[in-house]
């Protein structure tokens, strides 16, 4: 599986906060929460036990509990801050950045 | 391109829908008996859901010029909804953007709502069927729903994003800090770096001489 220099870096380093619980902020401004179950090559997301962030304004969406997003419409990943060891992290991008 | 929700109005001659096979697309799953929900609108069944490898298609059962496909290209999100206060019924809830980004604020009709996919006109029906942002579907059948949105997320992982559609790059954010360590040369490992005296000390920060204003 090939995957473009970045997006390896961010499935693999995804991979590793499966059971953490994330943030995910799409596109269209919606932000749901929940347990990340697992994440593909294409960066797909799927959560867990979700709930949206903002109830008031996607009053339709509140707790649904298994979530599939695809991974082209996702702005963000907010990270648990205990699940960030952001030394690893830091020579892991400036590696990639330097295409090492 | 996707486009979003669209209206399907013809069937084959078996009553499924007209495959694209020359894009290789074939029916991944069945479920009859589905309710469909797009946007605000009331529940319309019953229908027969078909999943195939690019589309969710949903036909019904009684009108057979009526139904309804969205490109899993265009399928932002799907979930399985158990919460009463969403939707009195246990359902697939899918997100569906069939926009190019920019601009969302559509000059709509009559509906005051206000909501951000309020296609209804003040008749309550739906008129324009790309602009459907929510749509919710509802098996008689409650117990399918785990294997059903399981087929969702295993025919939504065979349909990334073509070749060439994300050319260039989004915008980066960088750490200030770590961009000035790293354009000086510093020390990675030393993430205190003051930033104001390394400029003050390295000679290529200083101002160029007058005379010779190259670069």
């Amino acid at each position: 599986m090939l995957l473009p220099g970045f997006a390896m870096l961010f499935f693999s380093y995804f991979k590793e906060l499966v059971g953490k619980e994330v943030t995910v902020e799409l596109k269209n401004d919606l932000a749901i929460t929940g347990i990340l179950h697992s994440v593909d090559q294409y960066l797909n997301i799927k959560l867990e036990n979700t709930r949206v962030v903002d109830e008031a304004k996607y009053p339709h969406m509140l707790s649904v509990k298994n979530c599939f997003i695809r991974g082209s419409v996702v702005r963000y990943v907010q990270l648990p801050p205990d699940g960030v060891d952001v030394d690893i992290l830091h020579d892991a991008t400036r590696r990639e950045a330097r295409g090492a | 391109m996707a486009g979003g929700l669209v209206s399907v109005t013809e069937r084959s001659e078996h009553g499924g829908p007209c495959l694209d096979t020359a894009n290789e697309e074939s029916v991944a799953h069945i479920q009859p008996s589905v309710g469909i929900v797009l946007g605000e609108s009331s529940v319309q069944q019953p229908g027969t859901l078909y999943v195939t490898t690019r589309r969710l298609v949903w036909l019904s059962d009684d009108d057979l010029e009526c139904g309804y496909a969205v490109n899993f290209l265009s399928l932002t999100m799907h979930a399985i909804s158990r919460d009463q206060d969403a939707y009195p019924q246990p359902c697939i809830y899918t997100q569906i953007d069939g926009c190019d980004d920019e601009d969302e604020e559509y000059e709509e009709n009559g509906t005051d709502d206000g909501a951000d996919d309020e296609v209804l006109d003040n008749r309550g029906i739906i008129d324009d069927f790309s602009r459907v942002t929510e749509m919710r579907l509802i098996p008689t059948d409650a117990s399918s729903l785990d294997h059903l949105f399981q087929v969702l997320c295993d025919c939504a992982a065979l349909n990334p994003d073509p070749e060439g559609e994300q050319e260039g790059e989004g915008e980066w954010f960088f750490d200030q800090h770590e961009v000035m360590s790293n354009v000086i040369g510093g020390d990675h490992a030393n993430n205190h770096i003051d930033l104001a005296e390394l400029l003050m000390q390295d000679p290529r920060f200083e101002d160029a001489d007058e005379e010779e204003s190259e670069e």
